[in-house]
């Protein structure tokens, strides 16, 4: 078994518990829907946000060379790094000549991407998370299930539960206002005890050398204006050409991500504060790699809003954390296979390609397209377990000849009704698991055709 | 070769036949003030913003905004604003509780409540994070319908740091229950004038 395939089946042993997760994102691509249907020019909002991000990757070491050159005219740092540990590394060389122990951290994916947190413990460095989802999964150990909805899996309680042994709140008590106020005095401490601040980016602008942070919590803002040095970590497709573009995304990222026209706080950075210290590090980390892959360089479009998570039947109801992934869903799956395909091999068939990723996508990104090519890429790189080899190799031979598929037909229509329970439903049928097969029609669809063309 | 070199060549190679920018201008909204005070209005509420709407009305700002904040926020409630201040004193926010921070933004944006505050508009960029709440007076004639307006009307970086704010802090992370008052303000009013 793929390990998605295991990790969604430990996921969904508890029924109530996989059918609360499901609804709770089913909740969020809703108000998703009721929040785009009010923009009468969404459709066409995503069509020219795609259209952004496309002139983007047809230019982006021109706009990346514009982006470092203002930057540093605006007095801004700006690191480049190849991948994972040059990232660490130069995160880790700035925080060592401030000489600084503790930092907070506002949400980035790319920072889980780089493992940016346990390699600064290792150090010694206290490093927080400092977005409410972050910091319950940090305090339980564990990585983000949700891109935007970092602990859309956890119940109240919980939390409740972890406060109490982690922060010390009352006992029982799982109120939500409780706990996030609980929360707000404890990251209150942290900011202002904070030698640095590491944020993420949501979008940088090559004309002004400027970069966009979204957030509803203001918890990058605390982090940033309280210490004395400020460090933005960048993947390099982050780039937007002009400050104008920004119109279009802002427009579009709160809407899809949670329903709401906006996120709190959009706040532009481009100067330090007087007797401050900005840095930016851009992170390749196999995106100029993948930018060569012209079937699957689309996905550099992402802008990571978690849209196609919240819609995707399977990722509602297998959870993130079963795409053993740091990206995990439908845009996860066609991201991962990029950084390694036999690792990430499981993913692309951890979807029914039934196209909604792709439908609420706000860039336009043909996800469950090229979720269907990964697979072929997959098959061609002999990266296919044996469990789908095997049936794919003995249909084709079906599928290539008339006799041998009515043949097989009929076997299937008589088997199913005459063969007992235990032949049907045992480990080799993976089709027959935690559900009944269908009632076999009594004859195929040519035999009937047949029989009633003249009528 | 360096990193940077490495990484802009790879790019280089890389990257598809370039693709031109689309029109922007096709992002054409009404102007209709009435409309636009009413949307910001729904929309600010909706964000958890009190709104308070003096508009027609003629305020003495120096007695009105005391007289509105010891009646909102207690009497000895502790006021931050860079308007009319003369104190370039740089407050230590850590020792310094400050329940309310005042100021008046250059931009307001009916789709989504987003107010715009600079540098200038601040004095120190923690003050609108760090105050337990936030206060914004709001000029009705700076209501744009639209982020595409609001750019086009703003200049980004005439300042080193520029925030969109609109409303108090929120968090939804426990459960999906929306509490509002995160790590930012708590509280968010607006006096529409």
């Amino acid at each position: 078994m793929s390990i998605h395939a295991k990790k969604a089946s430990d996921f969904i042993s508890n029924e109530e518990r996989t059918n609360w997760h499901d609804g709770a994102l089913w909740h969020v691509r809703n108000k998703r829907d009721i929040s785009a249907s009010k923009i009468p020019e969404w459709e066409l909002l995503r069509s020219t946000a795609s259209q952004i991000k496309e002139n983007v990757l047809s230019n982006l070491d021109n706009y990346l060379i514009q982006f470092e050159e203002e930057a540093k005219k605006n007095g801004v740092h700006v690191h480049w790094a190849a991948n994972d540990d040059e990232h660490n590394s130069i995160v880790s060389a700035i925080l060592n000549k401030h000489n600084a122990k503790k930092v907070v951290k506002s949400k980035s994916m790319l920072t889980e991407e780089c493992g940016l947190n346990h390699f600064l413990e290792d150090q010694g460095i206290e490093i927080i998370d400092t977005d409410l989802g972050e910091r319950i999964i940090q305090l339980r150990d564990e990585p983000p299930s949700h891109i935007v909805l970092p602990a859309i899996h956890i119940k109240k309680e919980e939390v409740g539960e972890l406060f109490h042994a982690k922060l010390g709140t009352e006992k029982g008590n799982a109120d939500p206002t409780y706990l996030t106020r609980a929360a707000r005095t404890h990251l209150n401490h942290k900011f202002f005890e904070a030698d640095a601040a590491i944020t993420g980016v949501n979008f940088a602008i090559a004309e002004t050398g400027g970069i966009v942070i979204c957030t509803n919590e203001g918890n990058a803002d605390m982090g940033c204006h309280s210490a004395p040095v400020h460090i933005h970590c960048m993947g390099l497709e982050k780039l937007l050409p002009k400050a104008e573009h920004l119109g279009v995304f802002i427009r579009l990222l709160a809407r899809s991500a949670t329903g709401q026209p906006s996120t709190i706080y959009t706040s532009h950075y481009h100067k330090p504060e007087s007797g401050k210290e900005m840095h930016i590090v851009i992170v390749d980390n196999g995106r100029s790699e993948q930018l060569g892959k012209e079937d699957f360089r689309n996905s550099l479009k992402c802008i990571r809003c978690g849209a196609c998570m919240n819609t995707c039947p399977i990722y509602r109801r297998s959870g993130g954390h079963s795409y053993h992934a740091t990206i995990p869903g439908p845009i996860g799956a066609i991201l991962q296979p990029n950084r390694n395909l036999q690792e990430y091999s499981d993913l692309p068939f951890a979807s029914t390609l039934c196209g909604s990723c792709s439908d609420v996508c706000p860039v336009k990104i043909n996800i469950h397209e090229q979720l269907y090519k990964w697979r072929q890429e997959i098959y061609k790189h002999n990266e296919l377990p044996k469990s789908k080899i095997i049936p794919l190799k003995v249909t084709t031979n079906i599928l290539a000849s008339s006799t041998m598929y009515n043949i097989m037909g009929k076997l299937a229509r008589t088997s199913l009704k005459l063969l007992p329970d235990f032949l049907l439903y045992n480990k080799l049928n993976t089709w027959g698991k935690n559900r009944e097969l269908p009632a076999p029609p009594k004859e195929s669809f040519k035999e009937w055709y047949k029989k009633n063309k003249h009528e | 070769m360096s990193s940077r070199e490495h990484i802009l060549s790879r790019i280089k190679k890389h990257k598809p036949q370039l693709i031109e920018l689309p029109d922007l201008s096709v992002f054409a909204h009404e102007i209709n003030t009435e409309k636009l005070v009413n949307d910001f209005i729904n929309t600010s509420t909706t964000n958890a913003s009190t709104v308070v709407n003096m508009i027609g009305q003629s305020i003495n700002f120096d007695t009105y905004i005391p007289l509105f904040i010891a009646e909102n926020f207690g009497d000895n409630a502790i006021t931050y604003t860079p308007l009319n201040s003369s104190n370039k004193e740089i407050l230590d926010f850590k020792s310094n509780h400050i329940d309310v921070f005042v100021t008046q933004p250059q931009i307001a944006v009916a789709e989504n409540g987003c107010m715009w505050i600079h540098d200038k508009q601040m004095q120190q960029r923690i003050a609108a994070f760090a105050s337990e709440h936030t206060l914004f007076i709001v000029d009705h004639k700076t209501i744009v319908p639209t982020m595409h307006q609001a750019y086009k009307a703003l200049q980004i970086n005439a300042h080193g740091y520029g925030v969109f704010i609109a409303g108090p802090s929120k968090t939804a992370d426990i459960e999906q229950s929306l509490v509002i008052g995160a790590q930012g303000a708590v509280s968010n009013t607006v006096i529409l004038v």
